[in-house]
């Protein structure tokens, strides 16, 4: 599938260099410090030859953030981490040193006998070679630290011993930190970061690859708050410094045309692309082939990595068949037997469902009571404030899909017991992607009309919003709300019951949301939850009984979540097959939606 | 009454009390836990001293230690706070310090390191207190 993406040159994923496992960075890493790996490394070469594109191979050493079967990592010197994930520090010896530069040699020349064409050497987010180079992490006083110079040291000793054992037609690439968004840990500054650049051209290798940040920068780097482009800057710099050295660079940066422009512009020489090939592995075929309306694309979620420093394999939001290509449960195939398909719920759950359906030659009508596409998020577009655009790009994706493959979207129904009596039979099979809603049962009645809203009403803008509000509910839902009002200049205050907010949200993403509600000074009351919502104000008490009284004009139900099951009995004698998908089975996510509609849909 | 930063790091009672006002944080931690904190240019000298809070069965207690290097710490979380980052918590002793760590944390002004793995520290009783501070805890890759 990789192969066949249609890129120039493939990378495949980094193999660790060492028997022990120090340089082992995530679960299921490949290894290529003996022979006996050679038959699986000779097959990806073969298939990346085979769609005609040049095939290399990486070898990640991870340093400080390996040895993650052992109980520690290696580094150039002692310097604790500050991410509790990865394993306390030993330094390394001269002797150690000299054993690695032969293993990463070692592991090229493995990689070239395999077949590859050539090797790549990363200090993406702040493996080994990134440790030896920062002044963060190498504070050694041999002639491995110190200086620019000397902190270089090991990087040419890699470069010279890879050149070395794979000979002079063997490219090597290497992949070097434009900036290290480490300067509150005493890290290298961009100047330093170039200069080290120039020092790998210096050296011979034959490319150089741009990167950004590293695994515990305090600032966001390759998240969907940082705008496409954003670092295009350094891939710049790094072109005007080492102007006869290819450079590529493709950091956040997932939209084909934007890249193709910037080549065009003389920014850098490559686009490299992981992430927006993970979402669509037809991207750059739909760019060819001018389609690139029917493309789905990296959203920056970062459930990718987020799964893979779990321990676990990783998968894509908006891709659910990546890691299972070779699995026919995962597949669009033609069905069997045609059928005549109702879905209930436009959202993303419903039409992926409807979309994979479609494919198969099923006939899919779908039925949403709104007056748009979406589902709820719609709402979360709204009022998003790391990246609007790049969520409301998704539902622009869906209308285009529903259009071009002609499937029929019935608006403003809300179909109920009635409806489906009117229909009865036209259907052979019915899927409730109704999403959820608030269990307003456990919320006290408010004695002024009007002024409980519920959060779905507040995303689409059906109701308006007072000047002080309170949010009940701090997981994803009332957070992405207070976040957007705040920014409208509302006064906003988050009541959860839970210790803790952002308790829904994705490992990746949670700090995102804790530093933006301290950024914007939104007040939450936690461990708290609602007693009376009375006239100008809300009483909330918390575990010890205090109550506290908060004034609001507008109070937005947005927890807690809860299931709309109730069509599920009703229709039960109504049609011949009856699913459900999404949050309206249990209240999650965009991620679950998506996945279970497009296995729904590839299965019925 | 302490008026110097020196003075402030050093005053064992001022830093009992502020540990003091805040019981719950610690309260699930195991015996022998232990927090320290290091002024940053105490950092390069080989004989600087480093407060540390220590678990004891019914509280938190406030200790000082000599501090000479990494290897040689035996804290589980270790904070290298920089003369702004003192300078607000001694200003901000009688409010909420707490909170005040926790801005400087972001801020840059106080520097964390985790001297043990996300488990350990977890077993140990951490939560509340990493969460209170606002460490990342769990993420990598922004
Ligand atoms: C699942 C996953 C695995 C990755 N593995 C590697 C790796 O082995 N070596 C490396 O240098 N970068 C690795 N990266 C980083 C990417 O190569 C890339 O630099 C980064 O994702 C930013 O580019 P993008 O916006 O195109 O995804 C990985 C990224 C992801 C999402």
């Amino acid at each position: 599938m990789i192969a066949g993406t249609g890129c120039g040159i493939i990378t495949n994923q980094g193999a660790y260099p060492d028997p022990l496992g120090e340089g082992k960075s995530y679960f299921r890493q490949i290894a290529l410090f003996d022979d006996k790996f050679l038959p699986q490394f000779e097959q990806i070469a073969g298939y990346i030859h085979d769609n005609g594109a040049v095939a290399i191979q990486q070898i990640l050493h991870a340093g400080r953030y390996g040895g993650i079967d052992l109980g520690y990592c290696v580094q150039p010197s002692v310097v604790p981490q500050t991410l509790p994930h990865f394993r306390q520090p030993r330094e390394v010896s001269k002797e150690q040193i000299k054993a690695m530069v032969t293993q990463h040699a070692e592991a090229a020349k493995r990689a070239i006998k395999a077949g590859f064409d050539g090797t790549e050497i990363t200090s993406f987010m702040g493996y080994l070679l990134a440790n030896f180079n920062s002044k963060f992490t190498n504070r050694r006083t041999d002639e491995y630290g110190g200086s620019v110079e000397n902190r270089g040291r090991f990087m040419r000793e890699l470069i010279y011993a890879i050149k070395e054992a794979q000979g002079d037609d063997h490219p090597l690439i290497v992949r070097l930190n434009g900036a290290e968004l480490m300067d509150v840990h005493g890290g290298n500054t961009e100047d330093e970061c170039f200069e080290l650049m120039k020092m790998a051209g210096d050296a011979g290798v034959d490319m150089i690859s741009v990167t950004v940040g590293w695994q515990e920068a305090p600032e966001s780097s390759i998240g969907r708050d940082v705008p496409p482009g954003h670092w295009n800057r350094l891939a710049i710099r790094a072109k005007k410094l080492l102007p006869n050295i290819p450079i590529t660079f493709g950091v956040r940066l997932p939209n084909p045309v934007m890249a193709n422009q910037n080549i065009a512009d003389g920014e850098f020489d490559y686009w490299e692309v992981c992430r927006p090939m993970l979402a669509e592995p037809e991207l750059l075929h739909k760019a060819a082939e001018d389609r690139l309306d029917e493309a789905k694309h990296c959203l920056g979620c970062m459930n990718c990595l987020a799964r893979l420093f779990r321990d676990l394999p990783y998968l894509c939001t908006n891709n659910p068949a990546l890691g299972h290509e070779v699995e026919p449960e995962y597949l669009i195939t033609p069905a069997v037997v045609k059928k005549k398909i109702m879905i209930i719920g436009a959202g993303p759950a419903g039409i992926e469902c409807a979309i994979a359906a479609t494919k198969r030659g099923h006939d899919v009508t779908i039925y949403d009571k709104s007056d748009s596409i979406g589902g709820s998020l719609v709402g979360y577009a709204a009022y998003d404030i790391a990246n609007k655009a790049d969520l409301q790009s998704q539902i622009s994706y869906y209308q285009t899909m529903l259009n071009k493959l002609g499937v029929k979207v019935n608006l403003n129904t809300d179909v109920n017991p009635k409806l489906m009596r009117s229909i009865l039979h036209q259907y052979d099979v019915a899927v409730l992607a109704v999403g959820a809603g608030v269990d307003t049962s456990v919320i006290p009645v408010p004695e002024q009309e009007g002024v409980l809203v519920l959060a779905a009403d507040v995303a689409r803008g059906k109701v308006n919003v007072g000047q002080k509000v309170v949010v009940l509910g701090g997981g994803k839902i009332g957070l992405t709300l207070a976040e957007g009002l705040t920014q409208e200049g509302k006064e906003v205050t988050i009541v959860e019951k839970e210790k803790r907010i952002a308790g829904d949200v994705i490992p990746t993403w949670k700090w995102r949301h804790s530093s933006w509600v301290d950024q914007l000074k939104i007040k939450t009351l936690t461990l708290s939850k609602p007693i009376k919502i009375g006239v100008g104000g809300v009483t909330v008490v918390n575990d010890k009984g205090e109550e506290t009284f908060v004034e609001a004009d507008t109070v937005i139900a947005a927890s807690p979540r809860k299931p709309n099951q109730e069509l599920f009995q009703e229709f039960e004698f109504m049609v011949d097959e009856l699913h459900g998908v999404g949050d309206a089975m249990v209240p999650r996510g965009l991620l679950q939606a998506i996945h279970e509609g497009y296995r729904l849909g590839v299965r019925i | 009454m302490v008026s110097t930063i020196g003075e402030m790091f050093l005053d064992a009672q001022g830093w009992q009390t502020i540990l003091d006002r805040r019981p719950e944080i610690f309260t699930d931690m195991l015996q022998g836990a232990s927090l320290g904190i290091l002024p940053k240019k105490e950092l390069e000298s080989t004989g600087g001293t480093m407060l540390i809070w220590i678990k004891q069965v019914d509280k938190m207690a406030v200790f000082y230690r000599p501090f000479t290097g990494f290897q040689n710490t035996s804290v589980d979380l270790l904070m290298i706070a920089d003369d702004v980052a003192l300078e607000s918590l001694h200003s901000k002793a009688q409010e909420n310090p707490f909170y005040e760590m926790r801005e400087q944390i972001r801020n840059g002004n106080i520097l964390y390191y985790v001297m043990k793995t996300k488990n350990e520290l977890l077993d140990l009783g951490y939560e509340e207190l990493i969460d209170v501070l606002g460490i990342p805890f769990l993420g990598a890759c922004r």
